[in-house]
């Protein structure tokens, strides 16, 4: 049994219509508010109602490059670390990246209350020659501003869109911020395609209700989702057979990239624990961090993963992306580099 | 009306970094305080959606374009983390001026009172000129606005606060 859109949501504290979010935490529990997320006890997946109008194919050149390396090989990503807000770490890290990677990440930071807004920074990405793949979350701005970003990011040429409802401003350090939520990643997905843009969103497959998370991504493609991003979901295994479950339940194979973590300290290890829903292969960041030099050995086991990903089945592409310590921006966008280069991007 | 949810003079320090007056700000402000006539601008707002670009956007490709630009920001449909990020390019941007409207149109989000935005603004290394009854404009002075919009929306001029 299924729900049909636009069920009951006013208790989701995100507005949400077309939840779970991936911050249900493994109790069932809402991220924000002290009690079980309200999409549990209903029927799942929401299906999503929209009204059928066409959506277009990627307008900007940097989208039709990406969509043609990927049929050619696996499509490598790389986050991308720089400082919030200055420009002078964009031109740094971008200078570390260029020429390594198939197209850069622009999300929301884990470290950073206000970042430029999304257009503008791809835009000071993009003159330093990346490709950009630049995140929209739905916490900050209603549908009209949206909208404008989404203009804006077709303006500057952007690959791609990330889509994300994002955190709840209750949750991270934003506490002071009206929580927007106008819209959701499932609601923002058609407006980015009919902007032009090529759409990526994302999905934890470790987060309560595991086995509804398959069918989800089948509504998010169907609202005109391209890509699926994956959080952090355990062992290769774990994703191949996410991969095939989603083929499943959408009629066809989703292109799915999941994450590979770049751990080179104990501040991005500490980071990666935030994040929710999060499961990784046994023992990985135990292995950096009781190394020698964790650095090169958080380089070498993400290069061992990834290349298992992108060896696996119903894998389109990996997602390279962490953090490191306040100042070390341009030494992480480095290693990111390298790793991105290991597995075949900027190719 | 909209009912503005104020929330006091609480610091913003742990905010918005604290900027500096970058040259075009500093030359406008300069000319307020000495009542000269500030340098020809343009006036930039957001574009209409779904297709108008961000103001953002605009300011940048006005700049690169050589131009003194002053920016109206919105805040009746993005939150205060969204409003800071915008001051944070403008001032990148080194616009010479943000237009702070005393009386926005409502909208989806109330998040900032018109005055905190120019603290906000102020904070950030922006000088501010408000657009609108003002009111009361030492509380505006408080909030370190420099100056009033006047003119059209093609001749925009400024006048001190």
């Amino acid at each position: 049994m299924s729900g049909v859109g636009a069920v009951g949501t006013a208790a989701c504290p995100k507005r949400m219509t077309y939840g779970p979010c991936g911050g249900v935490g493994a109790d069932g529990g809402c991220e924000v508010a002290p009690e079980p997320c309200v999409f549990l006890p209903r029927p799942l997946p929401v299906r999503w109602s929209g009204d059928g109008t066409p959506l277009e194919e990627p307008r900007t050149r940097a989208g039709r490059e990406v969509l043609e390396v990927m049929a050619r090989r696996p499509l490598v990503v790389s986050g991308f670390p720089a400082a919030p807000m200055s420009r002078d770490s964009v031109r740094a890290c971008a200078e570390a990246l260029r020429g390594s990677t198939d197209c850069v990440l622009a999300g929301d930071s884990g470290r950073a209350r206000v970042q430029f807004p999304p257009a503008y920074r791809a835009r000071l990405m993009a003159a330093e020659g990346l490709r950009v793949w630049s995140g929209v979350n739905c916490r900050d701005r209603d549908r009209d501003a949206l909208d404008r970003e989404l203009a804006s990011l077709r303006e500057v040429g952007v690959a791609g869109v990330h889509c994300v409802t994002g955190d709840h401003t209750g949750s991270g350090d934003r506490p002071d911020a009206t929580p927007v939520f106008d819209l959701e990643a499932t609601t923002l997905l058609p407006r980015a395609r009919r902007a032009g843009l090529l759409t990526s969103f994302a999905e934890s497959p470790a987060a309560p209700p595991v086995r509804h998370r398959p069918a989800r991504v089948a509504e998010k493609v169907r609202a005109g989702g391209r890509l699926c991003w994956l959080q952090y979901c355990g062992e290769v295994e774990d994703v191949e057979a996410f991969a095939a479950a989603t083929a499943a339940a959408a009629g066809a194979p989703v292109p799915v990239l999941p994450g590979v973590p770049l751990v080179v300290d104990r501040a991005g290890a500490l980071l990666l624990a935030d994040f929710a829903a999060a499961v990784l292969p046994e023992g990985y960041v135990e292995r950096v961090l009781e190394a020698r030099d964790p650095e090169v050995v958080g380089v070498q086991v993400a290069v061992e993963l990834g290349t298992r990903l992108l060896g696996a089945s119903g894998v389109a592409g990996v997602v390279v992306a962490g953090g490191a310590g306040p100042g070390r921006e341009v030494a992480f966008a480095r290693a990111l580099a390298t790793v991105t280069r290991e597995l075949g991007g900027g190719s | 009306m909209p009912t503005w949810p104020l929330r006091g003079d609480a610091p913003v320090e742990d905010r918005l970094r604290p900027g500096s007056r970058r040259p075009r700000a500093a030359a406008l402000a300069g000319a307020l305080a000495e009542g000269r006539p500030p340098a020809p601008a343009v006036l930039l707002g957001d574009g209409p959606p779904p297709t108008g670009p961000t103001v953002v956007l605009r300011a940048a490709e006005a700049r690169e374009a050589g131009e003194d630009v002053w920016c109206r920001i919105a805040v009746h449909d993005r939150n205060r983390v969204a409003v800071e990020g915008d001051l944070a390019a403008l001032a990148d941007l080194d616009v010479a001026a943000v237009v702070v409207d005393a009386d926005p149109p409502p909208g989806r989000v109330l998040d900032l009172a018109p005055i905190e935005v120019a603290r906000l603004a102020t904070y950030a290394g922006l000088v501010v000129l408000v657009a609108g009854p003002v009111g009361e404009p030492e509380r505006w002075r408080r909030a370190g606005a420099c100056g009033l919009l006047v003119g059209t929306p093609d001749r925009p001029r400024a006048v001190a606060l």
